[in-house]
């Protein structure tokens, strides 16, 4: 079952006169699941391809369906009540807001579904433990290392049990033993929570631990790998 | 010397007994004060009098005064006229004043308003990227406009705070010696303004005024918070 379509995604950026085509023609499916890394080269389209993905930023043409919604039949509200309910996003650096400490980062998404304020505590604790953060619940972001403000971005993620995860570049502003801490902790809650990750890189370190590696290139799939493990 | 009530002229001498010392000197030289007695004698009157002045603790309470008296007194021959009645260019002068004063708060608030779509959207503008991240993470259009209207309510109630302890305390020391404006006395005489003024607090004032403030400073702030929820979140994170 395909947690996430993407048909004939096109999509073009207007730089005054000049116009770049960012995305010509990308069509993928991600299976439930899956931990899927979007590899390629600067300006290949994985940030604009993630975007689109997550219903930030809309196709100029082609399809994307999320758990079956069809992105472009919803309006700005309905798409922020998808990623607030199915999308969890990593994004390269400033994941955090830098008034609330680690546990209200975590909880805020939850505030905003409605949980309630016990319950949000309780288990905004319970992941920030499952990624290794636990004495740290009362530090702002600029109180933590980078690794550690992007594994509150993780548990942010996935706290609230979407259906997908959309994480880019995760590791760039990270070194490269942080980075594998980060991922190990990934393919964990992947592996135990059944969360579907896709992330992009340009590092094949990252890239190692991907079970599907998709090649993108000037704007479109040039290699769809799955791996044996 | 004056005219009696049969039209003649009537003149007596008096003893001077005493000075009176009057805010104005204009009202110094005005008057002279002598026993109803004596006046009534002068002038023929018999017991009778010419004229009863009543002052009254609030200068606005004129008009009601005076149709109360009309109502009670309708004998065609008394004739009730209120202060405003009786000196008409005064009450001009006045009139004009307080159409100066509404246009002065005219450009105050206006001034306010813009202070304060200036300050929200320096506020939101700084924070464009928490804002695109808030969006990213699923929050509403709605709920980040109710999020900085939020915001500029408590601004509003702290500046309210702060202003109206303000506004007493001054009030507070200029009600001791009040405001002297000896300086002009000669000009202000002539509309029969005193030399030393005070600052008098009416509720209705007060209210008022907050009223406004808050409520044009929420109404101006509808501006930057629907900016604030404008933003797309793509072009909000890519700002650096
Ligand atoms: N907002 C924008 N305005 C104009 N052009 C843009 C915009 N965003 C992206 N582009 C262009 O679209 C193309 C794809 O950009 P994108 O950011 O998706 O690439 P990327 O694979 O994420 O690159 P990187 O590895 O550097 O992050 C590039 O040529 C880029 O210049
Ligand atoms: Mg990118």
């Amino acid at each position: 079952m395909n947690i996430l379509e993407c048909t004939d995604i096109e999509k073009s950026y207007h730089q005054g006169k000049v116009e770049v085509q960012a995305l010509r023609g990308v069509s993928l499916s991600i299976e439930k699941g899956g931990f899927v890394a979007l590899a390629g080269p600067s300006g290949s389209g994985k940030t604009t391809l993630l975007n689109i993905m997550g219903g930030l930023d809309s196709a100029d043409s082609g399809r994307v369906t999320v758990d079956g919604n069809a992105l472009d039949e919803m309006n700005q509200s309905q798409l922020a009540n998808l990623r607030l309910h199915k999308v969890g996003f990593v994004f390269q650096a400033y994941n955090l807001i830098p008034v609330l400490s680690a546990l209200e980062n975590v909880e805020f998404v939850m505030l905003l579904q409605g949980v309630l304020p016990i319950d949000r505590r309780e288990r905004a604790k319970a992941i920030l433990d499952d990624v290794g953060l636990a004495g740290t619940y009362d530090r702002r972001p600029a109180e933590l290392s980078g690794g550690q403000q992007q594994r509150v971005a993780l548990a942010r993620a996935i706290v609230s049990n979407p259906s997908i995860v959309l994480a880019d570049e995760p590791t760039a502003n990270l070194d490269s033993k942080t980075g594998k801490g980060l991922l190990e902790m990934m393919r964990e809650m992947n592996e135990k929570k059944k969360v579907t990750f896709i992330f992009s890189t340009h590092d094949h370190m990252v890239m190692d631990y991907a079970r599907r590696l998709v090649q993108l290139r000037d704007g479109q799939v040039a290699d769809d790998l799955v791996k044996e493990h | 010397m004056s005219q009696d009530t049969d039209g003649e002229i009537a003149s007596r001498a008096f003893r001077i007994v005493g000075i009176f010392r009057a805010e104005m000197a204009a009202t110094e030289k005005q008057f002279a004060f002598v026993t109803i007695t004596a006046a009534q004698q002068m002038l023929k009157l018999g017991e009778s009098v010419s004229e009863v002045s009543i002052i009254l603790p609030m200068y606005e309470e004129g008009e009601q005064v005076a149709s109360a008296l009309r109502a009670d007194l309708h004998r065609a021959d008394y004739e009730v006229q209120t202060w405003q009645e009786l000196l008409s260019l005064v009450t001009a002068i006045l009139r004009l004043y307080d159409g100066f004063i509404f246009l002065w708060f005219l450009v105050v608030f206006i001034a306010m308003g813009f202070g304060i779509v200036n300050t929200l959207l320096m506020a939101v503008f700084e924070r464009i990227r928490e804002f695109g991240l808030l969006k990213a993470l699923g929050m509403k259009p709605w709920w980040v406009i109710k999020e900085v209207l939020t915001e500029s309510f408590f601004l509003l109630v702290l500046g309210m705070v702060i202003g109206n302890s303000l506004g007493f305390l001054s009030i507070l020391a200029l009600s001791g010696n009040g405001i002297d404006l000896s300086s002009l006395a000669a000009g202000l005489e002539f509309v029969g303004m005193s030399r030393v003024i005070y600052p008098i607090v009416h509720g209705k004032d007060i209210i008022m005024a907050n009223l406004v403030v808050f409520i044009l400073g929420l109404v101006v702030s509808v501006y930057p918070a629907v900016k604030a929820a404008k933003f797309s979140a793509v072009e909000a994170m890519a700002h650096t």
